[in-house]
């Protein structure tokens, strides 16, 4: 964020600013060549998305990708997490620990060598009507093959009945390979349901 | 290639004021994110969030924040949605960033994801309901303390 002019200022507006930002533009929270990529909305139920050919992105100069979801899972409960593999590996290369709060004091938790990434919320079957869990999800780096490939996420949930989650999570591929997939599916349920969306965001910044 | 982003409005107050409002939000954007960065006149304020002028007690938020001693948790029902023990300051910039999901959408309650930093001070993640599945159409900013000019105001519309 570039400093532009004297717009603003105690010495065009004889006002006392408390702020050296005072005539700038507002904070922009990412790189502005941030581009979106692509995105399944359900039509009907389905027990995963899959992002492929990732590489493609890559080659276009994208470095990093985010995933943008809004879900609900068929789970018989108001809460459900949410996991994610990479490159359709299933072994037990995976790691994640995050913190969170459902009300109570927050918790930290986390495994290791386990099956996917998790340690994100989104809402179940018996969470109020309408209601919808959200992750915010970045996979940094995702095509260098010369480091395991982290991811960073916020998530969460609200339903006043059952207290609602939010999780601020990171989650470990531990894996040199390049990026060339992201599967997403309910931890616990069985499927996503209708109206789910889950977008893909690259950012060559 | 579509960008990511598009300013639908930004606000740096060149006065103090109680609050900014974005109203007639265009519809077309899969998302919303709310960025602020906000100082006080004076002392620690509360920091509210309203949308469509709804003062009904439909804003669900389930939260927590560290003030660099201790880890606290809420989840309150309240007539807006607040940082829940979050306070903005004079003392130190306010940094909070708010994604709305599916903000447009008819047939869905509004699903907020909420992250706050006061660096002198503390940090916040929050997760918010608000039970309408109105489109939003306007949001509302206010604390109980009134922003001080210089504070920025910025609604983007993700594609």
């Amino acid at each position: 964020m570039a400093n532009k002019s004297l717009q603003h200022s105690s010495l065009t507006d004889n006002i006392f600013y408390r702020s050296m930002l005072a005539g700038n533009d507002a904070y922009f929270p990412e790189f502005e060549s941030d581009d979106f990529l692509e995105e399944v909305v359900l039509s009907s139920s389905a027990s995963s998305v899959t992002f492929s050919g990732l590489a493609s992105y890559a080659t276009a100069g994208y470095k990093h990708l985010q995933i943008r979801a809004i879900s609900r899972t068929d789970r018989g409960s108001f809460s459900d997490n949410v996991s994610i593999t990479i490159n359709g590996n299933s072994g037990a290369n995976y790691s994640w620990h995050y913190l969170f709060s459902n009300s109570s004091s927050p918790i930290s938790s986390g495994s290791t060598s386990q099956n996917a990434m998790s340690g994100m919320f989104t809402a179940g079957s018996t969470a109020a009507a309408n209601a919808f869990g959200s992750l915010v999800a970045d996979f940094l780096d995702f095509n260098n093959s010369s480091t395991n490939t982290t991811m960073r996420a916020l998530s969460g949930y609200n339903d006043p009945a059952n207290t609602g989650r939010i999780a601020l999570g990171s989650g470990l591929f531990v894996n040199t390979s390049a990026v060339s997939s992201i599967a997403i599916a309910p931890r616990f349920g069985t499927n996503y349901v209708t109206g789910s969306r889950f977008s893909l965001y690259g950012s060559k910044g | 290639m579509t960008a990511k982003y598009t300013v639908i409005d930004s606000q740096v107050l060149a006065t103090s004021a109680a609050s900014v409002t974005f109203s007639s939000i265009p519809g077309g954007y899969k998302d919303l994110v709310l960025v602020t960065d906000t100082i006080t006149v004076s002392g620690a304020a509360a920091y509210y969030t309203r949308f469509n002028s709804d003062t009904g007690s439909n804003y669900s938020t389930v939260g927590m924040y560290g003030n660099g001693t201790s880890g606290v948790s809420n989840n309150t029902t309240a007539n807006y949605f607040d940082l829940q023990g979050f306070a903005i300051a004079s003392t130190s910039r306010s940094l909070v960033l708010m994604n709305i999901m599916d903000y447009s959408a008819t047939d869905k309650h509004k699903t907020v994801l909420t992250r706050a930093n006061r660096p002198d001070s503390s940090v916040y993640g929050g997760a918010g309901r608000w039970a309408n599945t109105n489109a939003i159409t306007s949001i509302a900013v206010s604390a109980s303390s009134n922003f001080a000019a210089g504070s920025t105001f910025r609604l983007l519309g993700v594609n």
